[in-house]
């Protein structure tokens, strides 16, 4: 399989900063790509790297995941631990041959609705300059 | 290897010891295997040069719910293995005396065992008894990975995927570490399903890098996982790729100072943002 | 008896490569210092290894995951079958013990009331051409199981290695064919009988052995044990399989996956309950299967002392040594009941 030309992107974003982030950039009307699948968890600390393995094997191009800002944690030190997750999940998957434009890993409050959208355009930009490329580790189609 | 044998005398003659865990010769191969050494057993069967390559650690569990004290023989690398046991509370040290020698590699058929080459602590870092001279050792240089490192993505899938797609599920690598010892491992878990059961390549990469993610900062670099895989896959490499990532980002490398907790487990606020960040951003 | 073919070791691969003409052979290589199986490939160099490589040969007929039927975005099911019109396949370079192993998967796998329809497809258009053994391994005991380093039962062709080249001899119809070759010249030599050694690893019956159930050795033979499982990946005789589904983009295939009784979620079950919980009762299971269980269900233990499990396990444990240290303590509770109940000495 390869990176698609309209690349398919999950984002799985905090409850309290991120998402209402999201929610922000919808309601002041930011326009960002459609590209992107929005998964809610109530902390960035709850995010399981497996959870980021499983969806390039479920075959997305892209994975973002944002938290509150390092100090601000709606259960105060979720995003530490996030922070060190993520590190060690982006190495590890750098290692195997996932190319580093398909993680994008930040700090999405709940006032920064523009950046949330931004920031989903330029990583769908990215994307986009892989398109063709590989797709590492995406799961084998079945044959019937 | 006398001097250890009158030391574990010792140490059962003055009842500081119930068990000894330590190596046996088996005359039928010539090859060496754990065993386990009782009061009454003649110790000139026991056996300590290059060709015990088994970490004694996996059976310190089982063995300390039977009796009260053990004594374990540690090589450098097994120690580190027991210290990381030790922080995760899965052993208490009050039953354990550990002996330690000064380690210079062992070997496999005669062969040296890669680990050796990059190897960090020549002798436990946790040893009530220590015997012969420790080697002052350099830091690891993990050749391996910076080879892949040079790689590019597409190369470095290749490589791997090669390797992964062989792989059997077998799990061996799992049961013989003594850090995976989770009573129902993810890959068995039902509901959800994160890992299939199949051994295609897609869900062998998964249990690949979920066992490596679940041993970063933990892994010990005993190397069993790599010496009992019957598809011979480079399983280190993905624990030392961690292992130089953690020790970049986080200046710890597990096992080697006791008592230090696991990187990942840790909470730390002046971590700089750019660790979880690409290199572009 | 059918007459021995005599091959000259320059005419090798001139013959493998006509017997590639009319079916895919599968021959033994080593790459990178460990053997495997592949298919028969003239530029490769080709040795045939003179006992038991550690790879395991039940992956040529019974793979480490089979798909066993598809269904497609409308839900229609297809079951798989073999390839109409694929050729017939020659596995060349088995053992002795290989060639036992894959005819205890027949007894399993072709019972009539639950025939596998797949597995008896590849079986039946597979050729099994064995090798008879120049030399026994330290971990080999085949003799020890009423097998022999030079036996050929159960194969189709048998070949073994002379000064010159090759002998070959014709056991079944399947067989006869493949020695219709212009490179093979019938001849009255024959191979020597040899005398192999034996006695490493006996065992006791399986009806002693199913005695032991309740034994409490069982406790201290899993002292070391991991239960990691590479044994039964290994053996030729272990073929437990797990059926599982997989689903991806409205399309689903069901596969059987090699499975283990060591595993720790081998029996575990639905709301937890788990009979096999223990590490103890896990290698009661896996000994008793192999010399007593399978005695039971179709007429013949199924070790064939390959020693596989030896050259695998992590430990050097050796699993025929589970064998023989209960069959030990078999011997010594007979011999203490006897000693009890033996009439009291004449004053």
């Amino acid at each position: 399989m390869q990176i698609e030309k309209e690349p398919k992107i999950l984002a799985i974003l905090c409850k309290w900063c991120s998402y209402a982030g999201a929610d922000l950039a919808g309601t002041s009307r930011f326009k960002y790509p459609a590209n992107v699948r929005i998964v809610q968890v109530p902390c960035s600390g709850r995010v399981d790297p497996i959870m980021i393995f499983r969806a390039f094997v479920e075959g997305y191009d892209g994975v973002m995941v944002s938290g509150c800002h390092p100090g601000d944690c709606h259960y105060g030190t979720g995003n530490y631990h996030a922070r060190r997750r993520l590190a060690v999940a982006r190495r590890l998957l750098e290692f195997v041959g996932v190319h580093s434009d398909r993680m994008h890993f930040t700090w999405i409050s709940a006032a920064e609705g523009k950046k949330f959208a931004d920031d989903c355009s330029r990583f769908t930009e990215q994307l986009k300059g892989l398109a063709g490329t590989e797709k590492t580790l995406a799961r084998e189609e079945i044959a019937t | 290897m006398n001097e250890i044998r009158k030391k574990i005398r010792s140490l059962f003659d003055k009842g500081e010891i119930d068990v000894m865990l330590g190596f046996r010769e088996d005359p039928s191969t010539g090859e060496v295997k754990a065993a386990v050494f009782k009061k009454d057993d003649d110790l000139n069967g026991f056996v300590y040069d290059d060709r015990c390559v088994q970490n004694l650690v996996n059976y310190l569990p089982t063995l300390t719910a039977r009796y009260k004290r053990i004594g374990i023989m540690l090589k450098g690398c097994d120690g580190r293995s027991l210290v990381t046991q030790l922080v995760e509370h899965r052993i208490n040290k009050n039953q354990i005396v550990a002996l330690s020698a000064a380690c210079d590699g062992v070997k496999v058929r005669g062969e040296e065992v890669e680990k050796c080459a990059d190897c960090a602590v020549s002798v436990s870092p946790i040893a009530d008894h220590v015997f012969g001279e420790p080697k002052e050792k350099k830091d690891p240089v993990y050749a391996r990975v910076r080879e892949i490192e040079k790689m590019t993505p597409a190369e470095r899938w290749k490589f791997f995927s090669d390797y992964f797609a062989k792989c059997e599920r077998c799990y061996a690598c799992r049961q013989i570490c003594p850090s995976c010892y989770c009573e129902i491992c993810i890959a068995d878990q039902q509901e959800p399903k994160w890992i299939e059961p199949s051994a295609k390549l897609s869900a062998n990469t998964m249990w690949h890098l979920i066992r490596a993610y679940h041993l970063a900062g933990r892994c010990a670099d005993c190397g069993e996982c790599e010496r009992v895989c019957p598809q011979d896959i480079p399983m280190r490499l993905l624990n030392n790729a961690l292992e130089k990532a953690v020790h970049e980002m986080f200046k710890v490398r597990p096992g080697t100072v006791p008592d230090e907790l696991p990187p990942l487990v840790v909470l730390s606020k002046d971590d700089p943002d750019t660790i979880m960040e690409g290199k572009d951003e | 008896m059918n007459k021995w073919h005599e091959l000259k070791a320059a005419d090798l691969k001139n013959f493998l490569s006509q017997l590639a003409d009319k079916w895919q052979v599968w021959v033994p290589y080593r790459n990178d210092g460990k053997w495997e199986f592949a298919p028969y490939d003239e530029r490769r160099e080709l040795e045939f290894p003179g006992s038991v490589i550690h790879v395991s040969v039940k992956q040529l007929l019974f793979p480490k995951r089979r798909p066993l039927a598809t269904y497609d975005e409308e839900s229609t099911w297809s079951v798989k079958s073999v390839t109409p019109g694929e050729k017939p396949r020659i596995i060349m370079g088995l053992h002795p013990c290989d060639v036992a192993g894959i005819s205890y998967m027949d007894k399993v796998f072709l019972r009539t009331e639950h025939k596998d329809a797949l597995y008896e497809a590849e079986r039946k258009r597979t050729v099994l051409v064995g090798m008879l053994c120049t030399e026994m391994e330290k971990t080999c005991h085949c003799t020890d199981r009423g097998l022999a380093p030079d036996s050929a039962q159960g194969m189709d062709v048998v070949f073994t290695r002379t000064e010159d080249g090759y002998l070959f001899q014709s056991l079944s119809e399947k067989g006869a064919p493949l020695l219709e070759s212009e490179y093979l010249r019938a001849t009255d030599d024959k191979p020597d009988k040899k005398e192999w050694p034996h006695g490493k690893y006996e065992i006791a019956s399986p009806e002693e052995f199913m005695e032991m159930y309740d034994d409490g050795i069982w406790h201290e033979l899993s002292d070391i044990c991991l239960t990691c499982g590479i044994c039964t990946y290994e053996c030729p005789t272990c073929v437990c399989f797990l059926v599982a589904d997989e689903k991806f983009k409205g399309k689903g295939e069901r596969v059987t996956v090699w499975d283990s009784c060591q595993l720790q979620s081998y029996s575990r079950m639905a709301g937890g309950h788990d009979t096999r919980k223990t590490p103890a009762s896990r290698v009661r299971n896996r000994t008793l299967d192999k010399f007593a269980y399978s005695h039971l269900r179709y007429g013949q233990i199924s070790c064939t002392g390959c020693g596989r499990c030896v050259m695998v396990c992590p430990l050097k444990r050796s699993f025929p040594q589970l064998g023989t240290r209960v069959t030990e303590r078999i011997r010594n509770k007979k011999k203490m009941t006897r000693d009890a109940t033996a009439p009291a000495k004449e004053d």
